[in-house]
């Protein structure tokens, strides 16, 4: 398949959306860890098929049921691969779970501390697991604007320090949910970092 | 012919601790292979969904020492029939033969008005078929009798596939599991998940990890089973947790019944001696979402 033609970049932003990948098990319920980790590792194999600055869709439109133990080893799995680096800037999201699927994947992100996130079937993005609400504002921050400095964060947060802000934004882009695209010089002098939301 | 006399009217988590420990010494008495036993189950009036599956269990831990095992079935009428319509027969067949069996036959052809007959628990394959059939047919049953919504057939649904997954996780043996739903005197209505095994239990599942757990005592290691992460395996030990987490949700009660302990929680955690016994017993009573809600 051409990458190009199965991927799509807003203009002037760096990451590119891949066309949904369909979340598919044995049956339309998704059970047990072995199922889960099945899963896991056929997402992180089409994740390294794929080019850079890239944002993977996870369509469960065709899931009726996950259990919490698949649910579980299946997105800790990629989410964990994800934080750690070792796929570079590809990143993934959620979109086309029903209420009943998404309780189950909401469960498992909330007590493992991870974050993930997601669309709804109207296009709407709100972030699955477990973050504080002062990360969630500066997500919906980047997620309106599409590139965020952290002089851009100060908008919502007048009264928090640029450090505190600078850390911030550097635990988005830990939790998977930001990308530092480049730095650029302030007119105060030093140089700030911009970053891109994955979704 | 050694005869098992069942006292108790009522087989149910609460009562069920005496009757293990009466099957445990019935075996470990016995110094040469008998020829037989009887369970008679002729006084009991009132079998819930865990005193199902244990008498499944019982059953079989008395085959381990009997050439062969005969079940004489309670006399009142309503609950042989009842017995059938979870499928008791099914499930011991080719372990024990069943006695004084009036084989009452459903007059109507509507369909079984049971939450989830006795199911053998053994694969993946088995807990799909199990969450299929809550997400269908039980699930209209929760929705029409005790209010349940998406929400709840969901934390429903996923306790049922935890404690049956733990079966094959854990247990090393296979397992039975068996639900209904009740209305208590005052109205409130809730539902009853059972599932039962004869396997290595909880301690002995949790020392293949950690070493120490041999000296814990049984109702420490079902404690330490249900917090988070603990398991015999890296990475894991969330099931119990989840399903914990979910019955305080719902204001429900757990039991956990492995080697001598129970531990029952209810709001808080009791732990209760019981009687040494092989395998895990557990039962899970959910309210139903209107009481929960009130």
């Amino acid at each position: 398949m051409n990458m190009m033609n199965r991927s799509e970049t807003m203009p002037g932003t760096m990451l590119k959306k891949e066309r949904p990948y369909s979340v598919r098990g044995r049956t339309e319920i998704l059970s047990g860890r072995a199922e889960g980790k099945a899963l896991a590792e056929r997402v992180l194999k089409y994740l390294e098929t794929l080019g850079p600055d890239r944002v993977l869709p996870l369509n469960f439109g065709k899931v009726r049921f996950i259990d919490f133990s698949c649910a579980d080893e299946f997105l800790t799995r990629v989410l964990r691969r994800i934080m750690s680096g070792e796929l570079g800037t590809r990143f993934i999201v959620l979109k086309g779970m029903s209420h009943t699927v998404e309780e189950n994947i909401a469960a498992a992100l909330s007590i493992r501390d991870l974050v993930c996130p997601r669309i709804d079937r109207e296009g709407n993005i709100a972030l699955l697991g477990k973050i504080g609400t002062e990360l969630v504002d500066t997500y919906r921050l980047a997620a309106r604007r599409r590139k965020i400095t952290a002089r851009d964060v100060m908008e919502i947060a007048p009264h928090v320090r640029i450090s505190a802000i600078s850390n911030r934004l550097a635990k988005l882009q830990k939790m998977g949910l930001l990308v530092r695209i480049r730095d650029v010089a302030v007119r105060s002098g030093g140089r700030q970092f911009v970053y891109e939301p994955v979704c | 012919m050694q005869e098992f006399q069942i006292d108790s009217p009522s087989l149910t988590a609460f009562t069920m601790d005496p009757i293990f420990g009466r099957a445990a010494n019935l075996v470990q008495t016995q110094r040469k292979r008998r020829e037989g036993a009887r369970l008679l189950l002729e006084d009991v009036e009132f079998i819930d969904p865990y005193g199902l599956v244990s008498l499944w269990v019982i059953v079989r831990y008395l085959r381990r020492r009997f050439s062969r095992v005969r079940v004489i079935l309670p006399q009142d009428r309503d609950l042989q029939s009842y017995l059938r319509r979870m499928n008791f027969s099914v499930a011991i067949r080719g372990i024990a033969r069943l006695e004084n069996d009036q084989h009452w036959k459903r007059v109507t052809g509507k369909p079984s008005d049971v939450l989830l007959e006795m199911t053998t628990i053994e694969k993946q394959a088995d807990v799909v078929k199990v969450t299929r059939d809550i997400l269908t047919r039980i699930g209209r049953i929760l929705r029409s009798e005790l209010q349940y919504d998406d929400k709840d057939i969901t934390a429903f649904s996923t306790v049922v596939a935890e404690v049956c997954t733990n079966v094959f996780d854990h247990s090393e043996d296979t397992g039975m599991v068996a639900a209904q739903r009740y209305t208590k005197s005052d109205g409130t209505k809730y539902a009853i998940v059972a599932v039962a095994d004869l396997g290595i239990g909880v301690r002995e599942s949790l020392e293949k990890r950690y070493r120490e757990a041999g000296q814990w005592s049984h109702l420490q290691a079902i404690v330490n089973a249900l917090r988070k992460e603990y398991s015999r395996r890296p990475e894991r030990g969330l099931g119990l947790f989840m399903v914990s987490k979910i019955v305080g949700d719902y204001r429900g009660s757990l039991h956990i019944r492995s080697g001598d302990g129970r531990l029952y929680l209810r709001y808080r955690a009791r732990g209760i001696s019981s009687a040494p016994f092989p395998g895990t017993q557990l039962s899970i009573s959910l309210s139903s979402r209107a009481e929960e809600k009130s």
